[in-house]
């Protein structure tokens, strides 16, 4: 038997034996979280940065099972410790690596969420790869801490939420108050003339068009159907014609038949 | 004394001009009206008004713009900006560019005749000095 490597082959298409510490240099060195598991979900192998994820020293990590070696709320739920609590039936973690096992096929990037004594709540994406350790399959697991990016999320989010509730409000204000102050202005007014008995027919009409006005912006409003917006000043507000499905050209549709 | 009395209020909305029309009317001042700020420039140009009342939110030239414009040309007028709806941002410019104050819609037309007394009273002290 020759070791000559031929066209298409690496070193690694020959039988390879990889020690503990071969596996740690190569895992050592990434920029994430990667634990080795056996198949009872005790913690074989973990890189420098699950140490510094939890908190712990390496020597507090090997031979527990994971909830216990990353520190989870609830690993102490039960006396019969990891895996026994009334949450663990919920871990996403411990589904994870469990389906791995079971049907020696690896998982990618499940998101689920975890509370550690150490570092509180946080959000994480797991990834799973079975693989022969010593003649039995263990299970490579990266977890990859992704909070921060999760709360960048949700805050823009909420901010791109807030924007269009303020522009909203400024559609609101701007469409309403036009005819609220034709409406209290006249109002003031036809209470001067009442008290001389000069009432101006065409100002009580005026007040009749404006709630008239009031009737149809509100129409529109609860007409909403997309959401398009306008320049207003230097700010934007909602186009409340553009966005609403309702189209009234003419706003005092019956003025002309008076 | 009418001619210390002239008032110009510039809005798009025709039942607003004709609402303080009718308002500054009865309280005895010569109102003028535009529905724009070029109609409004050329009413400035023809008489000497020193009050006005802008709406901030019009079409192709906005209440601050003709604000800056009536300012270069009548540096004392004394404007107010009136508005339906503007930011706290916008309010502080509404400052910066020259008007004296502003007022969110809806006003109370009673709030309206004390600005403009006091802005006339403003005036005829200008005049003394």
């Amino acid at each position: 038997m020759s070791n000559e490597i031929k066209i298409n082959e690496t070193i690694l298409d020959f039988p390879t034996v990889f020690s503990k510490d071969d596996i740690l240099r190569v895992i050592n060195n990434l920029p994430i979280a990667v634990a080795v598991i056996d198949a009872d979900l005790k913690l074989v192998l973990a890189n420098r940065m699950v140490s510094i994820f939890v908190n712990k020293k390496d020597n507090q990590l090997v031979g527990l099972v994971s909830g216990a070696a990353l520190g989870c709320i609830h690993h102490e739920d039960a006396p019969e410790g990891c895996g026994f609590g009334k949450e663990c039936s919920k871990c996403k973690l411990r589904m994870t690596v469990n389906d791995t096992f079971e049907n020696t096929k690896g998982h990618f990037q499940v998101e689920t969420a975890m509370t550690f004594k150490s570092i509180g709540r946080r959000h994480l994406r797991i990834t799973t790869q079975p693989f022969q350790l010593q003649k039995r399959t263990a299970v490579l697991l990266s977890i990859e801490d992704v909070t921060n990016a999760k709360n960048y999320e949700r805050a823009k989010i909420e901010k791109e939420k807030l924007t269009a509730v303020v522009r909203t409000a400024g559609a609101i204000c701007h469409e309403i108050n036009q005819p609220l102050m034709v409406i209290l202005g006249f109002s003031e007014l036809l209470i001067d003339e009442i008290a001389h008995g000069q009432i101006q027919e065409e100002n009580v009409k005026e007040i009749r068009d404006q709630a008239q006005r009031l009737a149809e912006i509100t129409n529109k409003l609860m007409a909403i159907t997309q959401y398009k917006t306008k320049m207003y000043l230097s700010s934007e507000i909602l186009d409340l014609d553009a966005a609403s499905s309702i189209n009234i050209s003419d706003p005092n549709p019956d003025k002309e038949k008076e | 004394m009418m001619e210390n009395k002239k008032i110009l209020i510039v809005d798009d909305e025709s039942p607003i001009l004709r609402l303080l029309s009718q308002v500054f009317t009865k309280a005895g001042y010569e109102v003028f009206t535009a529905e724009s700020g070029r109609d409004a420039l050329k009413i400035i140009e023809e008489n000497n008004i020193m009050v006005m009342f802008f709406d901030l939110n019009m079409p192709v030239m906005n209440g601050m713009e003709l604000c800056k414009s009536v300012k270069s040309i009548k540096p004392m007028s004394i404007i107010y900006a009136i508005t339906g709806y503007a930011s706290l941002f916008e309010l502080s410019e509404c400052l910066d560019v020259g008007f004296e104050d502003y007022f969110k819609k809806p006003v109370n037309v009673s709030t309206l005749l004390k600005t403009a007394e006091s802005a006339f009273e403003k005036v005829n002290r200008w005049k003394k000095m």
